[in-house]
């Protein structure tokens, strides 16, 4: 199996193909990077002596989401082209033929394609690790769990790339209709997400628990969710095992496995659906209420909210990001409904809030102000904290040419170790024509 | 020994193989002939394994072997169209195809001449040169039972009488070749399978062919033939 691991790897690193991904890679890192860093450098300028608009910078959010937000464009929209290649040519060329008769199994050299896709995928992580590093030397902060949760979300959502690219590879013939098939399924998520955002229908609205960016914003948001984890680890196997009996020879009772296949992560689909554990790993918690708030929404049964507003309501959206997230965070049985035309026409703006079958309702949608209610309705109190919030931000103002080691690393010495990898491959054997 | 027990494929509604029984002795060199679209193809993807058969059994010694994983255990098969690793220079192919099966014949080699070639790339091989090397990948395998889809297209004369000692140099292999010129297959077959529209007419030694069909002449077209037209 280390034999042809090393072969696949070497096949993709003397094609012209990785030049082409890695030079890119580098490209839109140094871009993203580079614009992300100088806007958080600006905006913190009036940050430095205003603690309270201090709290507010974020590295992980100011810097390295917008930078990684260039790897996902390069993931979604070129990687499927990268990886469809390892099975594609072997299928043109008809060397699946020799290959599958090596005394390794089909499994296992399929499952050897899989693990190249992957260590590609982790090197390509890797190339990040000098960001790291410049904006340590910069002074900037950096939280080890919240970059490997982000670094995480990636590398899980390369993983559905990698499934939906070695599924589409499997079944279509050409590598063309292979990769226009995968970027349909990475671009119908982006879909859902915009209908949702949209409020196209309803039935848009329901699906977006399977929009694969949404499951990733998670880990943008350094919130830990059992459930997105779960949700990338199972389509990656449901993609990759679908591809699997596409691709053997001779494979008998294909419908029946397919369909045992479907039964199976459907019924897993459903167990990961049917609960979720999160965890706030952001250093500033933004995701979550006061230890003391989370206490007492453990302690309130159920709770219902009838929301008087349409869902493309900009108050709505405020409501959505600053309350309702982080209540999902506590309660995630939490159910809103939101009222029909005739009632938004009486009672626009309203927010109505019932526990117990006791209902209250409020125009605000300020945190004090619905945790006011709150604990109206349910006859609890809730207790004050004891310890204050302790998160003060990074702001974080560069001077100086702080960008020529950028330059260097991702437009000198990585594209000089891509190069001499690419000659070495291409050419070592080339040697034994001179020496004849 | 290779058997084919009531052997039958169908594409959708088409059926490409109409039970099909005959048996392959063991060490012997057999032909799989008949006209374009008589199922040649299809039956030898079947018998190693890279299609399946509707219904009926391939049987290897006396075993039923059905499975592709169990078949590549006795039998290589070297497909028609196959182009080897064209960036790779010849000799980074084979060091990496030894590597893989755990075994280099190099005597194999020295006979297909291929370490004359070794400092080229794939891609630049002949017809001629490209069709040894993907014999070496077939026989170097090592298996019992070696099945070669049209083997010697691209040789030309001159090479084909060299490359035909091949089958001397193999004796304890069984080979089941598909060959559409029959001159060539007479040259080189013990026996013989004549296929027509996925039927079998006949098979067996050409002698055994000549009497059953009551041909006067020796050549194996000619009695294909008149086995052709009585069967039609």
């Amino acid at each position: 199996m280390v034999n042809l691991l090393k072969k696949e790897l070497k096949d993709f690193f003397k094609s012209r193909l990785s030049l082409i991904y890695f030079s890119l890679l580098f490209l839109i890192i140094v871009y993203s990077f580079y614009s992300a860093v100088d806007l958080y450098s600006k905006a913190s300028i009036n940050a430095i002596d205003n603690p309270l608009y201090a709290t507010g910078f974020e590295p992980i959010a100011g810097v390295f989401v917008p930078t990684f937000g260039g790897f996902f464009i390069i993931i979604s929209l070129m990687l499927p082209f990268v990886l469809v290649q390892f099975i594609y040519k072997e299928k043109k060329y008809n060397t699946i033929v020799l290959v599958s008769q090596f005394p390794l199994s089909l499994f296992k050299i399929y499952l050897v394609k899989i693990i190249s896709s992957i260590l590609i995928i982790i090197l390509s992580l890797l190339v990040f690790s000098p960001l790291f590093v410049i904006w340590n030397n910069l002074g900037g902060h950096l939280v080890f769990k919240e970059l490997s949760l982000l670094l995480s979300g990636y590398f899980l959502y390369s993983l559905f790339v990698i499934g939906v690219s070695f599924f589409s590879i499997s079944v279509f013939k050409t590598s063309a209709q292979a990769s226009i098939f995968s970027l349909s399924i990475i671009m119908f998520s982006w879909f859902v997400d915009f209908g949702k955002e949209m409020n196209i229908s309803s039935i848009i609205k329901k699906i977006n628990i399977l929009s694969i960016t949404s499951h990733l914003k998670r880990f943008e948001d350094s919130i830990l969710s059992f459930q997105s984890v779960f949700y990338f680890i199972l389509l990656f196997t449901f993609f990759v095992s679908l591809g699997y009996l596409f691709l053997k020879f001779s494979e008998k009772k294909r419908i029946l496995k397919i369909l045992i296949i479907l039964i199976i992560h459907f019924i897993l689909f459903y167990f990961v659906f049917s609960f979720d554990m999160k965890y706030d790993l952001s250093e500033s918690l933004k995701n979550s209420f006061s230890v003391s708030k989370n206490r007492f929404l453990k302690e309130i049964p159920k709770l219902r909210i009838k929301v008087y507003l349409r869902p493309t309501d900009s108050r709505y959206r405020d409501y959505e990001n600053d309350f309702l997230k982080k209540l999902r965070m506590v309660k995630s049985d939490v159910e809103i409904r939101f009222a029909d035309e005739d009632e938004l026409k009486k009672n626009y703006g309203l927010f109505e809030y019932e526990l117990n079958g006791k209902k209250t309702t409020t125009y605000s949608n300020s945190e004090e102000e619905i945790f006011m209610v709150l604990e109206e309705i349910s006859n609890k109190k809730i207790l004050k904290d004891k310890e204050k919030s302790l998160y003060k931000g990074y702001p974080l103002v560069v001077k100086g040419k702080w960008y020529i080691s950028l330059y260097l690393i991702y437009f000198l010495i990585f594209p000089l170790i891509l190069i001499f990898i690419y000659y070495k491959l291409n050419y070592s054997y080339r040697r034994l024509k001179n020496e004849n | 020994m290779v058997e084919v027990r009531d052997l039958t494929k169908y594409y959708s509604d088409v059926r490409i193989i109409n039970r099909l029984y005959f048996t392959i002795p063991q060490n012997s060199v057999s032909g799989i002939i008949g006209p374009n679209g008589a199922g040649k193809s299809t039956l030898i993807k079947i018998i190693s394994g890279f299609e399946n058969q509707t219904s009926g059994d391939v049987l290897i010694n006396n075993k039923i072997v059905n499975d592709f994983d169990d078949k590549k255990k006795y039998i290589s098969y070297m497909p028609e169209f196959m182009l080897l690793y064209p960036d790779y220079f010849v000799k980074e192919f084979l060091d990496f195809f030894h590597k893989q099966i755990n075994y280099k014949d190099d005597e194999l080699m020295d006979f297909l001449g291929l370490k004359s070639v070794f400092d080229k790339k794939i891609s630049h091989l002949s017809k001629g040169w490209h069709q040894r090397l993907k014999l070496y990948t077939s026989l170097a395998m090592n298996r019992d039972i070696i099945i070669l889809d049209e083997p010697f297209d691209g040789f030309d004369p001159l090479q084909m009488n060299d490359i035909l000692k091949i089958f001397d140099l193999k004796k304890d292999k069984t080979f089941i070749l598909s060959i559409h010129q029959l001159s060539q297959a007479q040259k080189i077959c013990d026996y013989f399978v004549l296929l027509d529209n996925g039927n079998l007419i006949s098979y067996g030694s050409i002698e055994e062919l000549k009497e059953k069909f009551n041909c006067s002449s020796d050549l194996l077209e000619d009695i294909f033939i008149k086995a052709l037209k009585k069967d039609g």
